[in-house]
């Protein structure tokens, strides 16, 4: 299911009326690169996150997908949005199949990709139910399943575990980690959280509070699986922390 | 597997609940029995012979379907009549209320530079048109117009008012995914609304019911159930105008319960709520 991705190029600015929320945000993503977007709550992470799946017009400058205007019908966009996706009408088998049936993949083929992805985010046997009849973090899965199961050129997560409690925020880390590994993917991984910023990212992109800036870009080169109590992520993490915190005095 | 709104399966009838549906059913019984107890005491009291008995509906019950009314149309073909009636104007304001509620309700600026005609319109009350409808039309198109009247708005506003609830997160996912506009309709919108579709069609067919006598009393031929109660009106017989009322409410009520049913298949997606 590998393919070449085109680089994603993000230089935006974007205000809603006389209120900037993101100042000159401007970094590309890599081919098949897992990039964090880090930053407080507030910060404009979500809005942003519209602009480069192409929801959303920016203000000024634009994303670019391979040299070209990111357009969600021309380009193949995975979201996993923050809010809660389901099609309450849907099974969890046919919540995952919308992605298919928009990309126009049907029969054997969509059969097959729902297979196994249903096998790797761990929801086989769960195809017929309702989102009213599972649990919150198995919603959020059928989400990242429906978001690996079509080819994507650029795959952006937002705060997709903020709902969910720590434990199990942590397991679907590690998974979202493995079905990555599985599956290539370019990927933009929006959180506030900076410890999962870490726990993922190749490199991160920590923004200020609103108006939105670039502080810095850090890259994260250790060995995955990270272990959360290893002293190089902890010294990593601190100076994520010292860089919001500076932001936030400024 | 069937499951239930926690997703713990549900098991095929058992004994107690079979049981209670057992006594729900004797209970109801009880209380039509009750109920005709009290009707043939008033009918003592009232020393009358206009007012209708619980015998003289049976035996009109039994006359007219055997022998049929005076001029020779059976009950059935009063009920059949106005069945279909009922169905043909109920149809058209569903399909009508359904498309015109969408299109209003996805593009506002239609519906608030027409508001001021439609919304006086959907005050005026079915009866009101009657002259007009005598007027204007003939035939089968009358009743149709008058159920139609009837029917119509109750649908049409339901999905008005439904459509700026949709989920604009849900429109998101299928526009991120590359839906056109149409997908968002299709797979979005119109699956949100059906509940408030079916809510508004189940009232509407009620008020349909509502207006068969109206439009029978202009529709000019003699059949129907509206038809067969004024013609018994004129009469002055009581026994079968409750006969024509009594079969009015049960055809109501049966397609009020399919309604029902369909309601709960369809949409077995959803919680619901018991206190």
């Amino acid at each position: 299911m590998s393919y070449s991705k085109p680089k994603v190029e993000v230089d935006v600015t974007h205000s809603f009326g006389d209120l900037v929320v993101l100042d000159q945000i401007k970094f590309d993503v890599h081919e098949n690169e897992l990039l964090c977007i880090v930053g407080p709550s507030g910060s404009g992470k979500t809005t942003l996150a519209n602009i480069i799946s192409g929801l959303l017009k920016p203000t000024s400058g634009s994303v670019k997908l391979g040299n070209e205007p990111v357009n969600p019908r021309k380009h193949n966009i995975s979201y996993v949005f923050q809010a809660r996706s389901c099609f309450p009408w849907r099974t969890v088998k046919d919540n995952i199949g919308i992605a298919l049936e928009l990309k126009g993949i049907s029969g054997a083929e969509a059969e097959k990709r729902m297979s196994d992805v249903l096998q790797i985010v761990g929801l086989k046997g769960f195809e017929d139910y309702y989102p009213n009849q599972i649990s919150g973090g198995m919603k959020q899965r059928v989400a990242i399943a429906r978001a690996f199961c079509v080819d994507s050129d650029l795959l952006i997560l937002d705060e997709p575990f903020g709902s969910l409690d720590a434990q199990t925020r942590y397991l679907m880390q590690s998974e979202v980690l493995k079905i990555w590994e599985k599956m290539k993917r370019t990927v933009i991984f929006v959180t506030n959280n900076i410890e999962e910023a870490v726990f993922l990212a190749d490199r991160l992109v920590v923004f200020s509070n609103a108006p939105a800036k670039i502080i810095k870009e850090v890259n994260v080169e250790m060995p995955r699986p990270r272990i959360l109590t290893h002293p190089d992520f902890l010294s990593i993490r601190s100076a994520v922390s010292r860089l919001s915190d500076i932001a936030r005095d400024v | 597997m069937e499951l239930n709104s926690a997703g713990e399966p549900i098991a095929v009838k058992s004994h107690s609940q079979r049981r209670i549906l057992l006594e729900k059913t004797a209970y109801r019984f009880g209380v039509i029995l009750l109920f005709l107890i009290i009707w043939s005491l008033f009918v003592k009291l009232a020393h009358s012979s206009y007012i209708p008995t619980p015998i003289g509906v049976a035996k009109a019950i039994i006359s007219l379907t055997l022998n049929g009314d005076y001029e020779g149309y059976s009950l059935w073909k009063h009920a059949w009549a106005s069945f279909v009636r009922v169905l043909s104007g109920f149809s058209l304001a569903l399909v009508m209320g359904v498309i015109l509620g969408l299109f209003m309700g996805l593009f506002p600026i239609l519906y608030d530079t027409t508001k001021v005609i439609i919304e006086p319109v959907r005050f005026i009350p079915p009866l009101a048109w009657i002259p007009v409808a005598i007027v204007l039309m003939r035939g089968f198109s009358r009743y149709v117009f008058i159920i139609w009247l009837g029917a119509f708005f109750p649908i049409f506003i339901s999905i008005l008012a439904s459509i700026p609830r949709v989920d604009p997160v849900l429109k998101d996912v299928v526009k991120a995914y590359g839906g056109t506009r149409f997908d968002i309709i299709k797979k979005n919108v119109f699956p949100s609304i059906t509940p408030e579709i079916l809510a508004g069609a189940k009232i509407a067919l009620g008020v349909s019911w509502m207006c068969i006598v109206a439009a029978e009393m202009i529709g000019g031929e003699n059949v129907g159930l509206g038809r067969l109660i004024l013609k018994y009106a004129d009469l002055l017989r009581t026994n079968e105008i409750v006969v024509g009322m009594l079969l009015i409410g049960i055809i109501g009520y049966l397609s009020n319960e399919g309604m029902l049913r369909i309601e709960k298949y369809l949409f077995r997606w959803r919680t619901g709520i018991t206190l």
